[in-house]
């Protein structure tokens, strides 16, 4: 009978949009209706594997809670709780509304206009980004991860690896160190197949040791955990490093030799010594006894070690600097910070060094290459610090004197190398030596890497990155410039945001500061539920989801997997337009006709999305958003392969080349391990700001790694005696998954999900049982949240972890704003440059905090 | 020669972005061309467009009859062409998640 009233009965491919790792889906759709997702076996990127997240797209599809037509608001009062007073309005009134306010502002001054987005919406911030770019403003802020970006890691991702991020090799990866990352478990890229191939490799006998506070969703799949105080998983790095230099002599030199800047020589005033006619950096050749320019063909071998004369002047390798520098940095020194005895230290330093297997080689594919299988990954947890530069730093190096980097078995770039789609050659990059040897990536997801180093300019964006060109990602500045433009002499406020896809006010510091920044803000948002961040917002657009949305999904460099198959996906709608549910691409090109910007857009994307002759837009025509993204895929792959190729096939996949994932030793790119030009650009940056007036803390822009205390390190009354930190799960993405009915089924069943994890003993002290509901009060912000504890063994006793995002209070998000529906760990966090590391303009996320049972007096 | 500049992006604040007709001569470079707009907007053209280095900034492309610039000494005409199309791009940028 039920066989009989079927009509239609499809599996519809795509990619899914809940978190930034866009895993391939496969959608069954019955009589127009999805009755089910799961993930597409054919992509490269997933495997066939899916998360929580993934499955329960369905009931964010459906979900009663959606915005369905435009609103607009009709009390002027703007407030985290102020109901907005939202009535229906029409989309030709929206549009007219918007179109109005973008002309004014950008006849006026373009700069007024901000973008704030999350890449969890894939192809629409990136469409949106240029939308921003021909519009005329520099002011951008991806705001769905906000303070839960791995800024400085990008940096670094930048500078070593040629890439926005870094996986461990899972195919001959033999020991993994993991300091507070989610990789292999529920979070960070490629996450659902990462997992698969991180749990492959531990069957194959990988070694996984998670340095965590947190016996959490990362370090509960590893084989040893040892537990850490927050924010000084750089003590516990330099400690590392000192033992396999200064202790064990374990170092890859051959790798330093011709990979690194290792040999380069410095001189007293830590810069460079440069040949006179080129000024290229020397280097001591011992054979020969002299200095050489480090590129000079005649170089028989580099000295690592020693101290020599140059002209006059003394020139010692940074090789041996750095040995130098770490000496103070024992384990014995590193005890009393991280709380990690200095026998665990020495031995995990041993076992990495061991493991790094020094001098040994594989062959791949016929190419004899080095074989180096351990890996340092970290993010959030160990570098959301104000020490985030100098942390990481101190991680990154620990892969590089062991040679174990872009190399079989050790930490590879996402993805540093594509020699393009074997047919048509696209898309291409390769990493680059700047005239330094040093490597320039062959693409980043901004038009700027970090490196060679920009100028620095005064505060021409509203978030500091102008004046802070190491900045790679989310400003933890923006708040604070937005909030007092004048005060750092920015010449205009901004006075709109265009808002597409993010709960900014939930994944920054403070809230309240958040609301402060932005509510003389005009905002439109385009938004799937009316969270709190469109308590702010002037119209509200009905978006569409992922499911109901055409996308070529955008981002080749962070969404492919580092080994195995490049896999390019298409991201369609499955369903018909539900309610008056738009795609942000499509409302885009009308406002671009509206504002009579097509000529300038259109060359704008043509530029930005690689689409080329005969392909490319032109302007005397007009595109819809199907037409651009058909002659994008065919500017890509060919004739043969447009738009409807992808909606029937989902995806074109080609293996990788061993060039490509394992590029290093391929390349004659050098990395730094001695930053050199990090101080010289923190004068510049200390210069501009004292001529702006502006008080910033240079003193992170240093060439060597240190450990510096993050604010709520040196805090210690004993009436905020813990630190609370937060972490991330495999359930919720940010603070945009929440209200979904089946995550929320699941979150209530991991209890440390929607609680607080406390260690028993901690707990005990305090009069606190399992279950009880407990206060958190931030020593800094005052500010004071409630959650229920989950007593554990499997937390440092001087911690306390709050999961994801949750706390939600929008009246409009049945599911997430009951009680017990998680914590807002941002009410604890202040906002203020004081607690922002200023060379990656990350904001620390760790507090101290006072923690009683509720109804206790504080 | 004749040359018809457009510019585009984070420009819009210090220039005309309305297509520029100007007269060069023959066989100047791209640089020649850069400074005479430069000279005509002045100092805040300067600084969008140039590191102290005299070298354009990571984030400007320029392209000539569609074809992307590899560098500012690159000849705009080679004594044959009458007219050429410059475009300046000038990019913009968010990043993280």
């Amino acid at each position: 009978m039920a066989a009989n009233l079927a009509q239609e009965d499809r599996w519809i491919p795509t990619t899914c949009g809940v978190c930034y790792s866009v895993c391939a889906l496969l959608v069954h759709r019955v009589n127009g209706t999805v009755v089910k997702i799961e993930g597409n076996p054919n992509s490269a990127t997933n495997r066939g594997r899916l998360c929580p997240r993934g499955i329960s797209g369905i009931m964010t599809l459906y979900d009663p809670n959606r915005v369905n037509v435009p609103l607009k608001r009709t009390n002027p009062e703007k407030g985290l709780n102020t109901d907005p007073g939202w009535v229906q309005i029409t989309w030709e009134e929206a549009l007219d509304t918007i179109a109005a306010r973008l002309s004014k502002i950008r006849r006026e001054d373009p700069r007024k206009l901000l973008l704030t987005g999350t890449v969890t919406t894939q192809d629409e911030v990136p469409f949106a980004k240029i939308f921003a770019m021909t519009f005329g403003t520099p002011n951008g802020w991806n705001s769905g991860a906000g303070n839960h970006c791995g800024t400085a890691e990008h940096l670094f991702g930048a500078l070593l690896h040629a890439s926005w991020s870094k996986l461990p090799d899972p195919d001959h990866c033999r020991y993994l160190l993991n300091f507070g990352t989610g990789t292999g478990s529920g979070s960070y890229y490629c996450v659902t197949g990462m997992a698969q191939r991180i749990a492959d490799a531990r069957v194959r006998g990988m070694k996984h040791v998670s340095i965590d506070p947190f016996l959490g969703p990362g370090a509960e799949k590893a084989d040893e955990w040892i537990p850490i105080r927050p924010g000084t998983d750089g003590a516990f790095a330099l400690a590392m490093l000192n033992v396999l230099l200064n202790e064990l002599g374990i170092y890859d030199g051959d790798y330093l030799k011709h990979h690194t800047n290792a040999p380069y020589l410095i001189g007293d005033d830590g810069l460079y010594l440069r040949n006179a006619k080129q000024q290229l950096p020397l280097i001591w050749d011992p054979v020969d006894a002299g200095e050489k320019p480090f590129s000079d063909p005649t170089i028989k071998d580099f000295a690592l070690e020693g101290e020599f004369r140059v002209n006059g002047l003394r020139a010692r390798p940074a090789f041996t600097i750095l040995r130098e520098h770490l000496q103070p940095f024992t384990p014995e020194w590193a005890e009393p910070i991280t709380t990690v005895p200095a026998a665990t230290i020495r031995r995990i330093a041993n076992e990495f060094g061991q493991e790094a297997r020094i001098g040994s080689t594989i062959v791949l594919e016929g190419k004899v290459l080095p074989y180096r299988p351990v890996a340092v990954m970290y993010f959030k947890g160990a570098q959301g610090h104000k020490n985030a530069l100098l942390s990481s730093m101190a991680l990154e190096l620990l892969t590089e004197v062991v040679g174990a980097s872009n190399v079989p078995g050790g930490l590879l770039g996402m993805n540093s190398c594509s020699l393009g789609y074997p047919e048509t050659g696209q898309l291409k990059w390769t990493p680059k030596a700047d005239r330094d040897g040093l490597l320039v990536t062959g693409r980043w997801p901004n038009p700027s890497p970090p490196y060679p180093p920009r100028e620095v300019k005064g505060a021409e964006t509203i978030d500091l990155r102008g004046m802070i060109p190491t900045c790679p990602g989310s400003s933890g500045a923006l708040p604070v410039v937005m909030a007092d433009p004048e005060r750092f002499k920015v010449p205009y406020k901004i006075e709109m945001n265009l808002h597409v896809g993010s709960n900014y006010v939930m994944t920054f510091a403070n809230p309240k500061a958040i609301e402060e920044a932005f509510r003389n803000v005009f905002q439109v948002s385009f938004a799937l539920f009316l969270d709190e961040s469109t308590y702010l917002s002037d119209i509200v657009l009905p978006a569409a989801s992922y499911l109901e949305r055409l996308s070529h999904t955008a981002d080749w460099i962070s969404s492919n997997s580092p080994v195995g198959e490049w896999c390019y996906h298409v991201r369609q709608p499955v369903v018909g337009q539900i309610a008056e549910r738009r795609s942000a691409c499509d409302v885009l090109l009308e406002l671009v006709e509206r504002l009579g910007m097509r000529d300038e857009f259109y060359n704008f994307v043509n530029l930005m999305l690689d689409v080329k002759a005969p392909y490319a837009l032109e302007t005397d025509s007009r595109y819809s958003w199907e037409e651009i993204v058909d002659r994008r895929y065919k500017s890509l792959f060919g004739a043969e392969r447009g738009l409807e190729w992808f909606k029937e096939h989902g995806l074109i996949k080609w293996p990788k080349k061993v060039e490509e994932v394992y590029w290093k030793p391929f390349s004659h790119t050098r990395v730094p391990l001695y930053f050199e030009w990090f101080k010289p650009l923190g004068e510049k940056v200390r210069a501009m700001s004292e001529k702006l007036g502006i008080e910033l803390d240079t003193s992170a822009f240093q060439p060597l790694p240190e450990w510096r205390p993050c604010l709520s390190y040196k805090e210690n009354s004993r009436d905020h005696s813990l630190y609370a930190i937060y972490y991330k799960v495999p359930m919720q993405t940010f603070s945009g998954t929440y209200n979904n009915p089946w995550l929320d089924e699941v979150s209530k069943i991991d209890r440390f999900a929607y609680g607080v994890a406390i260690n028993t003993e901690t707990a005990r002290q305090r009069g606190i049982r399992e279950g009880d509901w407990i206060e958190i009060k931030s020593s800094p912000t005052g500010n004071t949240i409630r959650g229920q504890a989950a007593l554990t063994e499997g937390i440092h006793p001087e911690v306390v972890a709050i999961a994801g995002c949750g706390g939600h209070w929008s009246k409009y998000l049945s599911v997430a704003n009951q009680d017990g529906k998680g914590l807002c760990f941002e009410w604890l966090m202040p906002v203020g440059l004081d607690n922002v590391d200023i060379p990656s303009l990350t904001q620390d996320q760790c507090v101290r905090v006072t923690v009683s049972k509720a109804g206790a007096q504080p | 020669m004749q040359v018809e500049v457009r510019f585009y992006g984070f420009v819009r604040d210090v220039v005309d972005t309305s297509p520029l007709a100007l007269q060069m001569p023959d066989c100047c470079t791209l640089r020649n061309l850069v400074d005479l707009l430069v000279q005509r907007y002045g100092e805040k053209l300067h600084e969008r467009l140039y590191t102290n280095a005299g070298e354009l900034e990571a984030n400007v492309r320029v392209f000539v009859e569609d074809a992307q610039a590899g560098s500012l000494e690159e000849l705009l005409g080679d004594g044959q062409k009458s007219s050429a199309e410059v475009k300046v791009f000038v990019l913009s940028a968010t990043a993280g998640g």
